[in-house]
């Protein structure tokens, strides 16, 4: 999936402009001239320069300002990629309430199902795992993870 | 200096560090034998391991992974004409040339050897130049550090750019990102927008398991080929005939363990890096350079020497200065600020068992490979059989608890997630992602080093100029800087006299 170097190009200049302004508000070391705002505007400077490199080079180029890659032709891949941030964000939204073994066989034995289409291997192997890292993170590692409201 | 050797024996040689290293070599193996999951992604997943676990184990199972697996990416590509991993993709075309010769063993058992006689070269050159280098850097002050920091930052943009300005772009969102959170200065919070998880800044394990293994896992479940693969064939005897070979290309050896040793050490370079230039220096030099390609040993050996011994003497300016070599001791200096053991020269008076443990660590690793590596290949197509789509959901689970075990909080999480969505975009649009995390390592100490300088000489410029080390290192630096612009001048006065 290529992005068109102008729309890096905008991005980048809008996003150092807001820095820009943002660190004028931080305070200065008393007596200097520098202080918090200093190192963030240094960076959004020179993310401006390249900004505005791009937005030039994009411009010269004319290329177009998205082309999708080929697995976008795909729903099947296209699904897929989506999957991954898609299973991120169900595990943040009901870890808490389910707790960690129970989001995790649930999400994982979705992914895997969908990638090869086969529940009972996918149940089997998630089942396994979500318990060998709950094992070992939980019990050997110490690591709180989320309980839920069975204890898991 | 002998009583911190025993004291690093008696840390390295426990039951259970030769397990954790053991158990680490395993996996670096089989990750790195699984074609595109690559040695960063194989370190970056045990960093949250690595987190809970004594220091000398925690470095000795990064050292342990790292080595395998970048050794193991050779067997993919030696077989299957799918490199494992990046620096094995050098040589792979005349590996499998070889392969379709029937000569498959006796190339993989001249990636097993010279993978760990390389990686013991390289800890050999770390064993004496560390503490020379590190008794020099004892002298810097902050205007040597800063002006060290920026050339680490410049050679990783301009080593790892095939885009100088999107490099630029990388590196120095990289430094921006550091900057969110309370100004260690000040006291000062800056871009938290009222948000408490904000205020600690951003964990730098969140970010590279984003950047490295989530945007992996996307790339990966969206491939358009098919990512099972298969290998029927046999495998004899690998070692048969390796000391043979040696003797016949010694040349070569040493070259490419020369160049993996001074690429690994140039900070922001590293073990992929190393391949691909010793396989250039070797065809260079060759009188056969027709035969590249074609199977042809003598590239095969040069760079497959340097990729290990590039992973030794990365740690170089990683433990003299606490300047990263490659993406591997970036995420080993942020392990060592969490254990408290700062790394840098002092490091050779404060814990010097802690830098001998590395080092007895790296050669219990390389003979480790001679042995696994053998049952590694003999075990290929059995490691091949583990479908990438159960491979990667579980190491997807991974990436998430490893995230969220940094501070308990699903904010890593969602940091996690940002980041590999963010590192996905820009590799697919030819933004490098290393400069980026070396800046994420690097910008505090590259601020801090600059405030107080610029406190220390009451806001006079000139004194960073004025020590011989500091003008020396500034002088590279901003040659480095200028160097695109005076090309570009150079070529268009060459076409405006032509």
């Amino acid at each position: 999936m290529k992005i068109s170097d102008r729309v890096f190009g905008v991005i980048l200049i809008c996003f150092s402009i807001f820095v820009l302004i943002y660190s004028r508000s931080l305070p200065s070391l008393p007596g200097y001239k520098y202080g918090s705002g200093f190192f963030p505007s240094f960076s959004a400077i020179f993310i401006l320069g390249c900004g505005i490199l791009l937005l030039v080079r994009g411009v010269r180029l004319k290329d177009k300002l998205l082309v999708l890659g080929d697995w976008t032709k795909s729903p099947t891949l296209v699904a897929n990629i989506c999957l991954i941030p898609a299973s991120v964000i169900f595990y943040i939204l009901v870890v808490n309430y389910l707790g960690f073994v129970p989001t995790v066989i649930v999400m994982t034995t979705f992914t895997i199902w969908w990638l090869r289409r086969r529940f009972v291997s996918s149940l089997v192997v998630t089942t396994i795992s979500a318990v060998i890292v709950y094992v070992f993170f939980s019990k050997i590692m110490l690591v709180p993870l989320p309980a839920g409201f069975l204890g898991l | 200096m002998m009583d911190s050797l025993i004291q690093a024996m008696h840390l390295v040689f426990q039951p259970q560090v030769l397990l954790v290293m053991l158990a680490s070599s395993v996996y670096g193996i089989v990750i790195g034998a699984i074609p595109g999951l690559t040695a960063v992604m194989a370190v970056s997943l045990i960093m949250p391991i690595a987190i809970f676990l004594e220091p000398v184990p925690a470095l000795a199972a990064i050292i342990s992974c790292d080595a395998m697996a970048v050794f193991a990416g050779d067997i993919p590509g030696t077989l299957l004409r799918m490199p494992g991993t990046p620096a094995s993709g050098a040589y792979t075309d005349d590996s499998y040339k070889l392969t379709q010769q029937g000569k498959a063993e006796m190339v993989l058992g001249a990636n097993c050897f010279f993978s760990a006689v390389g990686g013991l070269m390289g800890l050999l050159v770390l064993i004496t130049a560390a503490p020379m280098l590190a008794e020099v850097a004892l002298n810097f002050s902050t205007y040597e550090y800063f002006w060290l920091t920026c050339l680490g930052l410049t050679c990783a943009t301009f080593m790892t750019s095939k885009d100088t300005v999107k490099g630029i772009v990388s590196l120095f969102i990289g430094l921006f990102i550091t900057t969110v959170g309370f100004d260690m200065i000040t006291g000062q919070p800056r871009f938290t927008f009222g948000s408490i998880e904000l205020l600690a800044g951003i964990h730098v394990i969140p970010v590279l398991i984003g950047l490295f293994a989530i945007s992996e896992i996307m790339r990966r479940v969206s491939s358009t080929t098919p990512p099972d693969a298969s290998y029927d064939g046999k495998i004899g005897h690998i070692y048969k005939g390796v000391f043979k070979l040696w003797r016949n290309h010694l040349p070569n050896f040493f070259r490419g363990n020369l160049v993996g040793i001074v690429v690994g050490a140039l900070p922001g370079a590293g073990a992929d890096i190393a391949a691909w230039l010793a396989y250039a220096i070797s065809k260079k030099f060759s009188k056969t350079p027709e035969k590249f390609g074609t199977g042809h040993m003598e590239g095969i050996i040069e760079a497959t020497s340097a990729n290990n011994s590039a992973l030794a003497s990365a740690w170089i300016p990683a433990f003299v200065f606490g300047i990263p070599g490659d993406v591997t001791t970036a995420m080993v200096i942020g392990i060592l600020y969490i254990k408290d053991l700062k790394p840098g020269p002092t490091a050779f008076i404060e814990h010097p068992e802690i830098i001998y443990s590395v080092f007895i660590c790296f050669a219990v690793a390389n003979i480790f490979m001679l042995i696994l590596g053998y049952y590694a290949i003999k075990t290929f197509r059995h490691i091949l059989r583990i479908p990438p789509f159960v491979l990667l959901p579980i190491i997807l689970v991974f990436c998430i608890v490893g995230s969220y075990s940094i501070n308990n909080s699903l904010f890593g999480v969602a940091v996690m997630l940002f980041f590999g969505v963010l590192g996905y975009i820009m590799e697919e649009n030819d933004f490098p992602i290393s400069p980026m995390l070396l800046a994420i390592v690097l910008g505090a100490l590259l601020e801090k080093n600059f405030i107080i300088s610029m406190v220390k000489s009451s806001g006079n410029i000139a004194d960073f100029f004025e020590r011989p080390i500091a003008g020396s290192f500034a002088a590279i630096a901003i040659m480095i800087w200028l160097y695109p612009l005076f090309r570009k001048l150079y070529r268009v006065m060459r076409v405006k006299k032509a």
